[in-house]
């Protein structure tokens, strides 16, 4: 089994203060705070290997989501690469690029276009997409007129129809009643079953648990432990 | 696995801000990204007039409210009409083409800040965005050709078909103008939001700079005038705005080779050159500007 995702030593440095027009940019260049840095990330290694779930975890300000925005390429490494399939799901922010004004229907052609789809890629799956999130009633409707939980199940249906080799999923499985999130869990589970990938971020040990074959465990920035499920999270409970 | 459902695609490999991987591979990510340009040139055009009756007819208000405006005040109050015929086509002429490049270059350099929840949250190829609103106005300009074409009819003359090969030159000067500053200016309005102001301010200045409601002879025999006057000749006319306006006017205007079109007519020599100096310049500047883009895009997520 080969990797099918390769983060190589990624660091990522945040400024504490950004200046924001030319007269901070003139008077403030030589001040401390401009070049006052801290790493959000540093020296993280580790692979996915092929059809292999990893799970993320680490405290509140870890760095989770800061490697989960580096791995989709949202965020740039200051250090480090990451290789991974261009075919990249991102389950981060559903629904992000949704034009209000646009109906469901037109919106499911923009939104596939954004995470890399053709127009005859969404015309061949779009009842597929439309019956995944259970909105038909609605999917002529402007989206502005939807409530969260519609716009975030038209999202996730979106995404995952965008065949992805590898799925960064980051606490999404949150949106939604109950019964779509028993669809969600069970539409990952089918996922994992074809060969996809997924890189999951959570706090949760009993997600870890049910969904993934290893883990990584993340502290103030550096990685801490990665391997065996039960092993990792042996740590992960024991931090203060 | 063994249980593969799907065959594996190519990868990318995502690398430090500063270490872009070259000009190519961005061409080529951008070449890959048309279908979403064609999605987000539909939401921009269609999308964008959503409910309103006149629909992208709307793009069509604003120049012929100018035509009209500057056809009644500039030529008729201030008689700039008798001095040159045709007027209402010749100032037509150098409007779309202007329109053209301000309305692009105008909402190229706040293309990045306005999709922002887009950038901070799904990856695609950055330029694509200042590419979209060169797309829109290319769109817009279109329609602005149709009301030529009309102006054409109910004047009763057309430009003769060989002025019509300026066009090469002229297009291949306002892509990489458009696209230039619209990345250069997009990017840097992410980290100083005085930019997309400073834009503002230009083109005004920029309109006024270039021989649009007047033939450049006038301003050329003005510059001629002061101390040192070859010098701010030349300067007027390297400006790259106003050099594609003359060339719209050399190849639309339907005067322009009768008599009465005379005094405006470039000298022809100088012209050429000059003309394809600038579409040099401008392709070297685009280059420049995709660099500086690539270069700065990748801190944009964490900026804006």
């Amino acid at each position: 089994m080969s990797a099918i995702v390769e983060v190589n030593d990624i660091g990522r440095e945040f400024r504490k203060y950004y200046q924001r027009t030319f007269k901070e940019f003139l008077t403030d260049r030589h001040a401390k705070s401009f070049n006052k840095v801290f790493w959000a990330l540093r020296h993280i290694s580790f692979d996915v290997l092929e059809g292999t779930t990893v799970g993320l975890i680490g405290r509140n300000g870890s760095g989770k989501s800061t490697l989960l925005k580096i791995i989709s390429g949202v965020l740039t490494p200051s250090e480090g690469y990451v290789t991974r399939p261009v075919a990249t799901a991102a389950l981060l922010e559903l629904g992000a690029g949704f034009q209000p004004d646009m109906t469901g229907r037109e919106n499911i052609f923009l939104n596939s276009a954004i995470l890399g789809r053709t127009k005859k890629q969404t015309q061949n799956q779009i009842d597929s997409i439309i019956d995944f999130s259970g909105i038909e009633e609605f999917i002529d409707t402007p989206v502005k007129f939807y409530s969260s939980g519609m716009y975030a199940r038209l999202g996730f249906s979106i995404a995952i129809h965008t065949d992805p080799e590898l799925m960064l999923v980051d606490e999404v499985l949150s949106v939604g009643d109950e019964p779509f999130q028993k669809k969600c869990l069970s539409r990952i589970k089918q996922m994992q079953d074809e060969g996809r990938s997924i890189i999951l971020v959570t706090h949760s040990a009993q997600t870890v648990r049910d969904f993934c074959d290893s883990a990584v465990l993340l502290s103030h920035g550096s990685l801490l432990s990665q391997g065996e499920v039960e092993t990792v999270l042996k740590e992960y409970e024991a931090l203060p | 696995m063994t249980n593969r459902s799907f065959e594996p695609g190519p990868k990318v490999t995502l690398v430090p801000v500063g270490r872009s991987t070259g000009i190519f591979k961005d061409f080529k990510d951008m070449f890959g990204a048309r279908e979403l340009l064609l999605a987000l040139l539909k939401r921009e055009t269609t999308g964008r007039y959503k409910g309103s009756v006149l629909g992208i007819g709307w793009s069509l208000v604003r120049p012929l409210v100018m035509l009209f405006i500057y056809g009644i005040v500039v030529g008729q109050f201030l008689g700039a009409a008798r001095s040159i015929e045709q007027f209402g086509l010749f100032i037509f002429v150098g409007l779309i083409f202007w329109n053209l490049l301000s309305e692009s270059i105008n909402s190229g350099s706040t293309a990045l800040t306005t999709n922002a929840t887009l950038l901070k949250k799904v990856w695609f190829p950055r330029e694509i965005l200042p590419l979209t609103s060169f797309a829109v106005a290319v769109v817009n300009f279109f329609f602005q050709i149709l009301v030529l074409i009309l102006g054409f009819s109910i004047y009763g003359s057309w430009p003769d078909p060989e002025n019509l090969l300026f066009l090469i030159p002229i297009f291949l000067i306002v892509f990489p103008v458009a696209f230039g500053f619209s990345l250069l200016f997009s990017v840097l309005n992410v980290r100083f939001r005085d930019t997309q102001f400073i834009v503002e301010v230009g083109l005004t200045l920029g309109f006024w700079l270039s021989p649009i409601l007047y033939p450049w002879t006038f301003a050329h025999a003005f510059l001629a005038g002061l101390p040192g006057g070859a010098i701010w000749q030349q300067i007027y006319l390297a400006n790259p705005f106003g050099l594609v306006v003359m060339a719209a006017q050399q190849a639309l205007w339907p005067p322009i080779n009768t008599e009465a079109g005379i005094p405006y007519q470039f000298f022809d020599s100088v012209f050429s050159t000059r003309l394809w100096l600038t579409v040099l310049a401008s392709w070297i500047f685009l280059f420049i500007a995709q660099r500086v883009f690539a270069r700065l895009a990748g801190t944009v997520a964490a900026e804006l």
